[in-house]
């Protein structure tokens, strides 16, 4: 049992505190990632209720429940985001990357602090697969969204058909590493693999709205 | 697991082998191409399918004989669908709201949830992923009447075949014996016989919107059709993937977007 909020409010204070001092591309990606952890707690609140509702397993709740939840409250921040603020195509990308990077550092701290960090493979797996998914999804979200907005196709369809992805995608890595073995190391690898093609397409979408 | 899982897995693997070779082409197609969007969203839509079926394969194998509580692979075949209504709708010049149009999207696609609910019992998922089938169909419909693909006789030919599939469905859920395998039997043959002009018109005319009304005629019949007979359906879907992919191809190539 950790209490998970005093955790928010450990690394989100000093995080506030530098909003004082940095300005424009600085202070919206504090702000960003500040978001992350809250939309990370709030994300866990949900599940646990729904799953209390629900009477779902724990398991069951992680493999089909949580997938949903969380890449809903992701989807939610980036619109708030792109609604209220209206921001620019790059601040639009910032603010997904800063949503993934403090959604995945706040689950991160919470699951070492819960499991303890002795096995180093571990603390890695965490980085490098969980970390790295939070982050895939929400730029996949993010590139979806860019491109709907460059062509003037920002519908309905396309942002439902974009979050449906990432909750398939999130859905795949949870019931891929819910049982240790082959498919385990499959889910591990998938989120990095994801990065690097995204990586790729970035590159080219990049371009062209440059142009 | 039963022979039959198996089979479908076997499928499934030879079905993901032809979606990772398309998404590979179509990453080339953003990459070389100056147009972007129609093939981002068609290999997004086609990642959707592709991580749909591995969802599919790796509940199999990790919880075999089980049926899932939710289906996430169900969500990734409502990404595929509305993201390939997000790429055709880029594609349409005319998108006026025809009553009559949106009407039998409504009501066929309505049929068919019905259908699903009546075997799955599964009221609250089938009608959520029923809803982005209604859109998709919509734009379907809009796209081929308003480019003039097929004729009128031919859209009366199509609306008739596939509305009398559905009224056939109605007997079956309350026939025994015998005249539930005839009717049966006929049911299946409108269904593939349409499915095979979908086939030969999509093969003329190379429309992605008629390919694409192909594909959706594929996935329904599956959805329809009990073995072996759905897996004939999903050697269909199969064959209709670089259908697809082709005649997006060749919408690039006319810079209609």
């Amino acid at each position: 049992m950790i209490y998970a909020e005093n955790v928010l409010i450990c690394i989100a204070v000093p995080l506030v505190i530098t909003l004082l001092f940095t300005k424009d591309g600085a202070r919206r990606m504090s702000s960003s990632f500040l978001a992350g952890m809250i939309v990370c707690i709030v994300s866990a609140y949900i599940s646990g209720f729904v799953q209390a509702v629900s009477g779902f397993s724990a398991e069951d709740t992680s493999i089909f429940l949580s997938p949903m939840i969380e890449e809903c409250m992701k989807l939610l921040s980036m619109l708030f985001c792109v609604y209220v603020f209206n921001p620019s195509d790059d601040e639009i990308q910032l603010c997904a990357v800063g949503v993934g990077a403090g959604f995945a550092t706040f689950e991160n701290c919470c699951f070492i602090l819960s499991s303890g960090a002795p096995l180093f493979t571990y603390v890695m797996v965490r980085g490098a697969a969980v970390g790295v998914m939070h982050i895939v999804t929400l730029v996949a979200l993010a590139k979806g969204m860019l491109l709907l907005k460059a062509y003037k196709a920002f519908s309905l369809a396309g942002i439902a058909g974009v979050l449906s992805l990432s909750v398939t995608v999130h859905g795949l890595y949870n019931l891929l590493v819910s049982k240790p073995g082959v498919s385990s190391y499959i889910g591990y690898v998938m989120p990095m693999l994801c990065a690097i093609v995204l990586y790729m397409i970035n590159g080219k979408t990049g371009r062209y709205r440059e142009n | 697991m039963s022979g039959l899982v198996l089979l479908e897995i076997i499928f499934t693997i030879f079905q993901s082998i032809i979606l990772f070779v398309i998404i590979s082409k179509a990453v080339r197609l953003i990459v070389e191409g100056k147009n972007v969007f129609l093939p981002f969203f068609f290999m997004l839509a086609m990642t959707s399918y592709l991580l749909s079926n591995l969802y599919w394969i790796a509940y199999d194998f990790l919880k075999p004989d089980t049926r899932m509580p939710i289906a996430c692979n169900e969500i990734g075949e409502g990404a595929m669908i509305l993201l390939l209504s997000a790429g055709l709708e880029s594609l349409l010049k005319d998108k006026k709201k025809v009553p009559g149009e949106i009407a039998f999207a409504f009501l066929f696609i309505g049929a068919n949830i019905a259908s699903w609910i009546a075997w799955s019992g599964e009221w609250l998922q089938d009608i959520l992923f029923g809803i982005p089938y209604v859109y998709f169909f919509w734009i379907l419909i809009r796209g081929i009447r308003s480019r003039g693909v097929l004729a009128r006789k031919e859209l009366w030919f199509a609306a008739v075949m596939s509305g009398s599939v559905l009224v056939l469905q109605i007997p079956l859920l309350f026939l025994e014996g015998e005249p539930l395998k005839f009717v049966t039997m006929v049911c299946l043959a409108v269904m593939f016989a349409l499915m095979v002009w979908f086939g030969v018109k999509s093969f003329r005319s190379k429309d992605f919107f008629v390919t694409s009304m192909f594909f959706l005629w594929t996935e329904l019949a599956m959805f329809l059709s009990p073995e072996p007979y759905y897996s004939l359906a999903f050697g269909a879907n199969i064959i209709v993937l670089p259908m697809m992919f082709m005649s997006m191809k060749r919408e690039l190539a006319h810079d209609l977007c």
